[in-house]
């Protein structure tokens, strides 16, 4: 087996390119309204399932139905809360090296995959997002499912072309 | 090219006729496996008129067993055509597998007694593939196994374009060194410092599914009559402490060690043209290979029982597919220092002299360990005691003391060491532990934090290999950040192949 020649050359730290200086680009904001409709949606379902539940139950036991519905208001408060209050956060970058996806709130991360080390990516579109021309795009490599990356709600436009780009960007490495 | 002359492995050929008998016993493994509640209730509910069509149904099974096994030896052939390896068998459903030599992860044997009897081996192989794509042959003679598998490494090898010295014969020897082999005295001293909590716990949860499946088919719960059995010690309080845990305990140390001699008995650790070799077992002989390209980290660590005899149990972990990663690694129960070193030695070449530089977490890390794993947890039993009156309860404050040395125990071990190339994780409360990467091998890097984390600007480093993810808690996130951004940078630049 060759061994490459050795090298170690001194890095100062601030020579490096720091991913934090790069700006994160926010999703489209209409991304936060697909994930607003199938939270509605969810929540629609679940008030409907519970005064069907009191229509249609046997008059023996009384069905608490305001508190049932009070219950669901609260829920109704939590759940569009932290969407609108979690969506900002979210946000990607791509460099010429790698790709970035940050999100959360109270539980914050980054994730960062060079691209020399993507096994391959594709392009996934959901019912309400295909309504909205939005797709997510997903990048997988060998470590395993926690360290594959999604980015939800591109414009489908958008993701085919950083597909494209990471594609392209593979593909050149391999052939050096 | 060059063939052995007494072994063809070009012509379909079937397995060592010893495969009839291992296959019926897999057979019927399974079938007591699977049907033992109602073996069990027939020989609880004995009635004659019962008994003919138990065996009658016995006896049918039995022959159909036996027929299929019969059968499906003759029906299951292998042989090496074009760069792959064909297995053609199956009676009712025939499947035919083609498996290219470039997706063979790796190629183990495994002998068990009626293996040893018959002087055969079974071969396992592995593929890059999902679960489930391994390929097994019951049994072949030991000849044609390490025939087959030389073969299809250096074919391997020639594919994927690594250098086979010109003039060397395809079928050589194969040159191995013997880094370390487990005497007897060792072997005792693993089987001590085991991890007994651990069998402990699996022994209570065979216990409990026996013991639930047992209630179903004999109809009487099997708990009340332990309830009631140990109802009186359980009066006696204290007593229940002090005979029933130890007891308890003694048997799960007994059962370990057992367990260690069965499964680490004669263990040889060589170190092969490139990579390693590892032959293990009583009855059961494992013997597992590893390339030494495809480690992607190395671990090692020890307890204070392991501590006091100055061993290590050392762990190397292969990029695995999908989540069967308990398969890909190779463990060695207990090396000392020396064989560790010499194993990274030859996995990382130059990395056992390098230097590290030594970074710890943020003392903070301590607060929060005491917080959950002491206060809370004493907080819930202090309100049970309230509500409960039972002043006893109160005595579980003792265990903060504890918890605390614990909490510095765990700041002062956890942390990382980092070399230009080079990635330590260290990490442990009683005993120590590290996990060694090359940089270059990295997939991907997170850095994440809880609300705590984000108010005192301290972060979680996850670093994702293909064979997975190592993670150091409670760095400066300013110092996590220039981390992440080094390891980003070594991997951009590097063009060495990581797997």
């Amino acid at each position: 087996m060759d061994q490459p020649v050795f090298q170690n050359e001194l890095i100062e730290p601030e020579w490096l390119p720091r991913s934090e200086e790069h700006n994160f680009t926010p999703l489209p904001i209409a991304y936060r309204n697909v994930i607003l409709i199938s939270a509605a949606l969810f929540l629609l379902f679940l008030v409907a399932g519970i005064v069907a539940f009191d229509v249609f139950l046997d008059t023996d036991h009384e069905f608490p139905l305001q508190w049932a519905l009070m219950g669901w208001a609260v829920l109704v408060i939590l759940i569009i809360g932290r969407i609108l209050i979690v969506f900002p956060y979210k946000g990607y970058a791509i460099r010429q090296l790698d790709i970035s996806y940050k999100k959360g709130w109270l539980w914050r991360s980054v994730t960062t995959i060079p691209f020399n080390r993507v096994q391959h990516c594709d392009i996934k579109q959901g019912l309400i997002e295909r309504q909205f021309n939005l797709s997510n795009l997903n990048v997988y490599t060998a470590g395993g499912q926690n360290s594959d990356l999604t980015i939800p709600g591109l414009e489908f436009e958008m993701a085919e072309k950083y597909k494209a780009f990471i594609l392209n960007t593979i593909s050149s490495d391999e052939e050096e | 090219m060059k063939r052995s002359e007494e072994i063809d492995l070009f012509v379909p050929q079937r397995q060592s006729i010893a495969a009839i008998l291992i296959i019926l016993l897999k057979f019927g493994k399974q079938m007591i496996r699977q049907f033992w509640p109602i073996l069990l209730i027939f020989f609880f509910n004995r009635k004659a008129s019962k008994d003919l069509i138990f065996g009658i149904i016995i006896g049918v099974l039995s022959l159909v067993s036996l027929l299929g096994s019969i059968i499906s030896y003759f029906k299951y052939y292998f042989y090496i055509k074009d760069g792959e390896l064909n297995v053609r068998k199956g009676v009712l459903r025939k499947t035919s597998l083609n498996v290219p030599f470039e997706r063979i992860q790796s190629i183990d044997f495994e002998q068990n007694v009626i293996h040893q009897l018959f002087d055969v081996v079974a071969v396992k192989i592995d593929t890059a593939g999902s679960k489930g794509s391994e390929l097994e042959i019951h049994a072949i003679s030991k000849d044609v196994a390490y025939a087959l598998r030389d073969y299809i490494l250096k074919e391997k090898e020639a594919i994927q374009g690594s250098t086979v010295a010109e003039g060397e014969s395809i079928f050589q020897e194969e040159t191995k060194q013997l880094i370390f082999s487990l005497n007897p005295i060792d072997l005792l001293k693993i089987g001590i410092s085991q991890n007994h909590f651990r069998t402990a716990a699996i022994v209570l949860g065979i216990f409990l599914s026996i013991a639930e499946d047992l209630g179903e088919v004999l109809g009487f719960n099997v708990f009340d009559k332990i309830e009631e059995g140990i109802g009186q010690l359980v009066q006696a309080g204290l007593l229940f402490i002090f005979i029933f845990i130890p007891v308890f305990i003694f048997i799960s140390f007994l059962i370990t060690l057992v367990r260690t001699v069965f499964q680490y008995f004669d263990l040889k650790f060589y170190k092969t043209q490139n990579g390693f070799k590892l032959i293990s077992g009583l009855l059961t002989r494992k013997e597992k290979s590893m390339q030494k390209d495809k480690v992607q980290i190395i671990g090692w660590s020890n307890n204070p029982i392991k501590k006091l005899f100055g061993i290590y149990r050392m762990r190397m972990y292969q990029a695995a597919s999908v989540d069967v990663a308990g398969n890909k690694s190779m463990i060695i129960p207990g090396v000392y220092k020396e064989q560790i070193d010499e194993t990274i030695a030859t996995v990382i070449p130059g990395s056992v002299e390098a230097t590290f530089e030594k970074h710890g977490i943020h003392p903070l890390s301590r607060l929060r360990f005491v917080w959950f794993f002491g206060f809370l947890p004493l907080l819930g039993v202090t309100g049970l005691a309230y509500l409960n009156g039972q002043s006893s309860l109160y005595m579980a404050w003792l265990y903060l003391p504890v918890c605390i040395w614990m909490a510095q125990q765990y700041f002062l071990k956890r942390g990382f060491q980092l070399h230009p190339d080079y990635f330590i994780a260290e990490g442990g409360i009683f005993g120590r532990s590290h996990k060694m990467i090359e940089l270059f091998k990295v997939q991907g890097v997170q850095l994440s934090q809880g609300w705590y984390e984000t108010r005192k600007e301290l972060s979680t480093i996850h670093i994702f290999t293909a064979a997975g993810e190592i993670k150091v808690p409670y760095i400066p996130l300013v110092k996590a950040q220039k981390l992440r951004d080094y390891i980003l940078y070594r991997v951009e630049r590097s063009k060495e192949n990581w797997i």
